[in-house]
């Protein structure tokens, strides 16, 4: 056992699996398809996010104490569920690749302009390597401590950009038919399925009995949260400027200002590294405790700096350049991941459900 | 093992101290306006009005004289390729961090902003300017200092931020102004300045509005009818005055102000035709009289209600005509209204609104609503009756 967290650290865990890359791409990607009715869009997508919450927690009821690759092992056969383990593993790490260059183009084009990525990528892979050495404990910790600055800061930003909102830049609500606000469902629908490692993590909850409200407040926070400011965003920057935009929060964080200070755009980048870096830990400790598992390794800590390099070296060989990077993730990158994080729940949950006697 | 942590503890504060692309603030030059301009032969002549920060100093016996802006001009065939040009004639970084105005010379609106526009808007150090247009060139706007503001273009910013100006809830920032660019009915609009030539003096003044269709000028309303265009739109209106003659010598007025403006827009499908029922509801006050009439009676009020509705009211009715048979364009942005109550029918006529458009019936109701009349009960005019 590595160690034991709380619920309430589970709750910090969940919101920065899903809130901080979501809030800084999800407007660009979503309000280009649904317009104005983006909200309705992550409003569906979020109850299917609740839906999949359902699963992954009653899957991981059925087998308390055990963690996904030791369920599957269980549900699929030693062999098999070994196997899958190790493709969940690499899901993973995708998507810890991902996210790590998210990062660096996020850097990239907000403030560190001519840094090399591969310059920003190590620095921030070294430290996370560090935290996740250090085991889930540490990393849950440090959610203790990055959960409140982040939603201070949030909570902050907000409110300033209120006074440029106009708000009949939130009507017509359904401008482009049902039909976009579907086709705008789909990328929140891919960022809240990222939470399909929870059943890796909810073993070491020490709270079982408040899972529950962990696991479904986190969801329902981040889901209210991303709508309120993907409207605020909508409201002080116009729909078309929101989805033309590559960092529409960010630009719009540009324009806020507070009694004499202005431009609040740096400070949001600061708490912003901290969400990020939160949601690399959790997918880098993610990856090397599953492929731990599934291989049987003793300690998973031996597999922490070969697997970083990996993802380090990954993060910026896989695309040519940012525009690439872009177009894959908004379109066939969580297509692949949805095997991991939507079809493969379903799978289980499925088996586990119909299966009268429990599996030994 | 505990000296080798705390070497690893000390050794990343070195990490710090500072990024690749530093730049110290001595080591900047901070740009307050940019302006564009074409030349004939399709050149692009950018302008930057650049804080001389010694000059604005506060030295003990106050100010440092001297110019306290400057103004560099380049021409180049993009404007990638002038800033950067620039770059190599000043000792410092030249930046845009703090542009608080961004001008667009008359030619250049109207043969199109489409082109330049991206670079202002991609360019990482811009934030969001307020967008201008100038009457002629946008050199000459940014060299025209201004007597009580050391820097011109935060005497601009000012100007149109105080709030009891009815611009003021117009002028848009470079953001509005694209998000304007980029919706169905690719209008957008800037405030206009113009320069008034006194003897031995250039004095800056706002001049009205420039509505662009697809990135061009085509109509420049002055600062009248930009009340006119205010009442179509959900801005409201604070400041701005509307006159009202008298009854007994039209050349006389009574001058009615704004405090607020509601404009609500009803649509109705009659023959699968749309009617616009577009009501107006103003709240002012009379700022003062020259009539010899007794404003200061409830009966009086009711007739200058009734007579202000009957002024806006045509004067709205011009303007829609302005728009319905001169130009074309539904530069009131009337297409909106459809879109957002009327979906099914705005899908089906979207793409010949162009079409549509001058022929769509507009009635206009106003109700105007004098609350006040200043603080005198009678007017002096009154007395040599």
């Amino acid at each position: 056992m590595v160690g034991q967290i709380y619920a309430r650290q589970l709750f910090y865990i969940i919101f920065l699996i899903i809130f901080p890359t979501a809030v800084l791409f999800l407007p660009a990607f979503s309000v280009g398809f649904a317009l104005q009715g983006v909200w309705i869009s992550i409003l569906l997508a979020g109850v299917v996010g609740l839906f999949f919450a359902y699963i992954l927690l009653s899957i991981s009821k059925k087998y308390p104490d055990q963690n996904l690759i030791k369920i599957m092992e269980q549900v699929f056969g030693k062999y098999i569920g070994k196997i899958i383990g190790i493709l969940l593993g690499f899901s993973t790490f995708y998507l810890t690749v991902l996210i790590m260059r998210e990062f660096g183009v996020f850097m990239q084009i907000t403030i560190l302009n001519k840094t090399p990525l591969i310059v920003i990528i190590w620095m921030l892979l070294f430290i996370s390597a560090c935290a996740v050495r250090s085991g889930l404990v540490v990393i849950a910790r440090l959610a203790d401590l990055i959960f409140p600055i982040f939603l201070l800061a949030l909570l902050i930003i907000l409110p300033l950009l209120l006074p440029s909102i106009r708000t009949y830049y939130l009507t017509p609500v359904l401008g482009t038919g049902w039909e976009g606000i579907f086709k705008g469902s789909l990328p929140p629908l891919f960022w809240f399925s990222e939470i399909y490692i929870l059943p890796l993590l909810l073993p070491f909850v020490k709270e079982k009995g408040q899972l529950n409200k962990a696991v479904y407040g986190s969801t329902l926070a981040s889901i209210i949260l991303l709508i309120i400011t993907i409207l605020i965003i909508i409201a002080g920057f116009g729909p078309h400027m929101t989805s033309r935009t590559k960092f529409p929060l960010f630009e719009a964080t540009s324009l806020t200002h507070a009694f004499f200070i202005e431009q609040f755009d740096i400070f949001l980048v600061t708490i912003w590294i901290m969400g990020l870096f939160m949601k690399i830990n959790i997918f880098y400790f993610a990856t090397v405790y599953s492929f731990g598992q599934a291989l049987n390794v003793k300690s998973y800590k031996s597999l922490v700096l070969p697997i970083g390099l990996l993802m380090g070296i990954s993060s910026y060989t896989l695309y040519q350049n940012n525009v690439q990077f872009i177009r894959h993730l908004s379109g066939s990158g969580p297509l692949l991941l949805s095997l991991f994080s939507i079809i493969l729940p379903l799978i289980l949950f499925v088996i586990t459900r119909f299966h009268r006697r429990k599996l030994t | 093992m505990k000296v080798l942590h705390f070497m690893l503890c000390f050794m990343l504060l070195s990490l710090l101290t500072g990024c690749w692309n530093v730049n110290e603030v001595n080591r900047i030059a901070i740009v307050f306006g940019a302006g564009i301009d074409q030349l004939d032969n399709g050149e692009y002549e950018l302008t930057l009005q650049i804080v001389i920060p010694t000059s604005n100093a506060q030295g003990p016996s106050g100010n440092v004289p001297g110019r306290s802006f400057m103004v560099l001009t380049k021409k180049g065939k993009t404007v990638g390729e002038i800033v950067e040009n620039l770059m190599h004639e000043q000792s410092r970084h030249v930046f845009f961090g703090h542009t608080k105005m961004l001008v667009f010379g008359e030619k250049v609106s109207k043969s199109g902003v489409k082109e330049i526009i991206d670079w202002f808007e991609r360019y990482r150090e811009f934030r969001f300017p307020f967008v201008f247009i100038a009457e002629g060139k946008a050199k000459e706007v940014l060299s025209t200092s201004m007597p009580l503001e050391k820097i011109p273009a935060l005497g601009m910013q000012h100007m149109i931020s105080f709030r009891y100006r009815h611009l003021s809830r117009l002028t848009p920032t470079l953001n509005q102004f694209c998000e304007l660019f980029y919706s169905p009915s690719k209008v957008s609009y800037a405030t206009r300045i113009g320069i008034k030539k006194i003897p031995k003096e250039k004095k800056l003044q706002i001049i009205g509005l420039g509505l662009f269709k697809d990135g061009k000028l085509f109509f420049q309303p002055n600062n009248n009818q930009v009340i006119d265009f205010l009442f179509f739109r959900p801005e409201s209106i604070n400041g701005g005055t509307i006159l009202i003659p008298c009854s007994e010598n039209p050349k006389k007025f009574s001058t009615f102000e704004f405090d607020r403006k509601k404009t609500k827009v009803k649509i109705e499908r009659i023959k699968n035709n749309p009617v616009y029922n577009i009501t107006v509801e103003t709240e002012g006050s009379i700022e003062g009289t020259d009539c010899r009439e007794k404003i200061y009676t409830p009966e009086q009020i009711e007739k200058i209600e009734k007579e202000l509705n009957e002024i806006i009211k045509k004067r709205m009715t011009n303007f829609v005509n302005l728009a319905q048979k001169k130009y074309k364009i539904d530069f009131l942005r009337l297409d909106e209204n459809l879109r957002e109550q009327d979906f099914s029918y705005w899908s089906e006529v979207e793409n010949q609104w162009e079409d549509i458009f001058p022929t769509i019936e507009v009635n206009i109701n106003v109700k105007s609503h004098i609350k006040e009349v200043s603080g005198a009960t009678y007017n002096p005019i009154q007395e040599d009756k």
